[in-house]
């Protein structure tokens, strides 16, 4: 096993058997059945305990590849990852899917509070997340743009107002379309 | 044969033939486009069905899984990046071609392929699933759980990566599934620590949306800077010449045979096939070493397999109500929200909604043969438009497509929790595949096996006294046993 995977492993193997422990101190005092003899709480119990059992094996197969791997070297997935950087200039952007997961809980909120519309709230959460993936440079080039009016800055500007255009279309037109055409019952606001 | 008829009578009416057309096309797109999986995109879908007609909004989502499966090709063959999973074994020789300036007879090979593996397991659709099902009525409870339980240790031996990690990711899709008022205990909530939300349990499209769209999306972002290697297109080649149907006749009616029965295992999806299909047409090739480097043989394997897997796992879907694969997974689902029972009786009490189904099934190919022929240029273009432009809009649909069946925000955080999961899951290379198998199964399961308890008075003993309950136990610790002895084997060689 690659160790990396392996340190990974622990980490996701003790969220579950936590939450497994969970599930099992909550159902522990469900009743008996009434019809039949099982009830509500075996089935869970069961299923936690294999839950439990089969994290304990991934665990254990992570200890010995982590102790096998004492020294800190580099593993095959670091190593590959390293060398398409050097080749291509990728780098992975954890920190963008946490930022993104971050402004997409911040969106459902003020969705969830009703202080702007659907159209509103989304096209800014568009906007904003789109320009954040573009990175800084169109939004700059944008900026020059619109102060000095040199079309020497279009072709850089081009993908913020891209990025405007989709924000405007999507936000509005989802909010005509599916509470209009599809009767869902979005916030208004 | 009147019933199959008025099937097709049916999907050829305007609206449904426009929702498979419109199916299929958004399925190609989506198979075309890396980072949007078949199961991402039905899955989106799913929310707007919900005020179709059940026979329309099924239609319409065979056609994205007929469509899905078959774009996948065109990145495979581009870009050496297969836009669905299915599609990796045609990177092996679709790419290579591609690069020696022959991308149009690549894709061409592909399409045809992927054309007549949907037909040929179509045939076997309308033939095997009807009897099936008829077998499938006489089931009792206790050979319903069995079969369960053996779908379910099956999806889990042959997911990819480690045993442990498969059954360990369909044993947490069967705990999520617990939560909820139990009907079978009058009424009584179970594992909701006292919140109302959970007292209906946890929707199917937000955890279905959070494990496949919205881990993919942040797989994505995580990758966003990531160059892809592409070639050239033209479309001289796209159509075969009759020499090649010739010369690949026997390798695609093998590859989609072997395709269609790989289908019909549980949870088994178009992957596999086109694995099996693409080693077994090397093993016989009599240039097995041309496989790998641009060999139209390795192209016409894989394709054909992966799109007859379509047609197979809708088999026990339709016959049984058990999913063939991840997406089945997800139709079967769509069922459940148009109040249909999946299962056995569905040919009795739905007629008209199976035979739209498998109609359909043979209009997307159809459709799908057009459409790729006519416009993979065009479709090509968009595997090269910026993912920022794409994801986040996806990620609004996901917000909708949570919230969309009980307008509830509580949905959309459920759905932001399983995506998180979902990636976490993906990282330590736990399959998804048996985690969704496993949550829709699971309530199927326990209900089959406490009505069997009531019927007997709580004696599990039929599991091991009627004969399929006992073949199907056998089966299951015969999968579960076999992988380890094959290793004890190996280290005693060793």
């Amino acid at each position: 096993m690659d160790p990396s995977i392996a340190k990974r492993d622990i980490g996701l193997m003790l969220f579950i058997i936590a939450a497994c422990i969970a599930v099992l101190v909550e159902s522990w005092d469900l009743p008996p059945g009434t019809f039949e003899p099982l009830g509500s709480g075996p089935v869970p119990q069961a299923i936690a305990f294999v839950i439990i059992g089969l994290c304990l094996i991934i665990l254990l197969r992570a200890l010995i590849t982590l102790a096998r791997h004492a020294a800190p070297t580099k593993t095959e997935e670091q190593l590959a990852l390293e060398a398409e950087a050097a080749a291509s200039g990728f780098h992975a952007r954890p920190w963008s899917a946490v930022a993104v997961l971050a402004f997409s809980g911040l969106y459902v909120g003020i969705l969830y509070l009703g202080l702007f519309g659907f159209g509103v709230v989304t096209t800014v959460f568009l906007l904003f997340i789109i320009l954040f993936l573009l990175g800084a440079a169109p939004v700059r080039a944008f900026l020059s743009l619109i102060t000095s009016f040199d079309r020497a800055h279009w072709p850089a500007a081009k993908p913020a107002v891209i990025a405007i255009v989709i924000s405007v279309v999507m936000g509005f037109g989802c909010e005509f379309i599916f509470t209009e055409v599809f009767y869902v019952d979005l916030p208004t606001g | 044969m009147a019933p199959l008829l008025e099937g097709f009578a049916h999907v050829l009416t305007p609206v449904p033939f426009l929702l498979v057309l419109l199916g299929t096309f958004l399925g190609i797109l989506g198979g075309a486009i890396p980072g949007i999986t078949g199961a991402m995109i039905i899955a989106l879908t799913l929310p707007l069905t919900f005020n179709m007609d059940p026979g329309n909004a099924l239609s319409l989502l065979i056609g994205m899984y007929v469509g899905a499966i078959s774009g996948g090709l065109i990145t495979a063959t581009l870009m050496r990046m297969p836009g669905t999973p299915a599609a990796v074994m045609t990177t092996f020789d679709g790419y290579p071609m591609a690069r020696s300036g022959r991308p149009g007879r690549a894709l061409g090979l592909g399409i045809a392929a992927s054309f007549v593996g949907g037909i040929i397991s179509w045939v076997f659709l309308v033939l095997v699933s009807e009897p099936l099902s008829v077998l499938a009525t006489r089931f009792g409870p206790f050979e319903y759980f069995t079969l369960v339980v053996m779908a379910m240790v099956l999806i889990a031996s042959v997911s990819q990566g480690s045993m442990v990690k498969g059954l360990l990711s369909g044993a947490l899709g069967m705990l999520i599934a617990m939560p909820g008022v139990d009907p079978a205990a009058g009424g009584f909530p179970r594992l909701t620590w006292d919140v109302l939300y959970l007292n209906g349990g946890l929707g199917l499209l937000p955890v279905l949306i959070g494990v496949f769209a919205v881990s993919q999306l942040i797989a994505d972002i995580v990758d966003i800077e990531r160059k892809v290697e592409r070639t050239k297109f033209s479309t001289k080649g796209i159509l075969m010449s009759l020499k090649d149907w010739k010369d690949q006749a026997w390798n695609m009616i093998r590859s989609s045979v072997i395709g269609t029965w790989i289908g019909i295992l549980p949870g088994i999806g178009a992957n596999i096939g086109s694995i099996v299909a693409y080693t077994t047409a090397k093993n016989m090739s009599k240039t097995p070493e041309k496989f790998g480097t641009g060999y139209d043989g390795g192209i016409v394997a894989s394709e054909s397999a992966n799109n007859a897997t379509v047609g197979g796992a809708l088999i026990p879907l339709i016959a049984m109500g058990i999913p063939g694969s991840v997406i089945d997974a997800i139709l079967i689902g769509a069922l459940m929200i148009h109040a249909i029972q999946p299962g056995p009786t569905l040919f009795i009490n739905n007629p008209e909604i199976v035979y739209a189904m498998i109609s359909a099934c043979l209009l997307a190919n159809l459709l799908m043969y057009g459409i790729m022929t006519s416009s993979v240029g065009k479709i090509s273009q968009l595997m090269f438009v910026p993912r920022a432009y794409v994801l986040p809009p996806i990620l609004v649909f996901c917000v909708i497509g949570a919230f969309a069946l009980n307008n509830l925000f509580f949905d959309v955080w459920v759905m932001l929790g399983f995506g998180v999961f979902g990636y976490f899951l993906e990282r330590s290379k736990v399959p998804l595949g048996p985690f969704v198998i496993g949550f829709v199964l699971a309530p199927i399961a326990e209900a089959k096996l406490r009505s069997g308890l009531m019927m007997t008075a709580g004696d599990f003993s039929p599991i091991f006294t009627r004969p399929l309950p006992l073949i199907f136990v056998l089966i299951s610790i015969m999968l579960l046993v076999w992988p380890f002895y094959q290793q004890w084997r190996q280290s005693r060689k060793g």
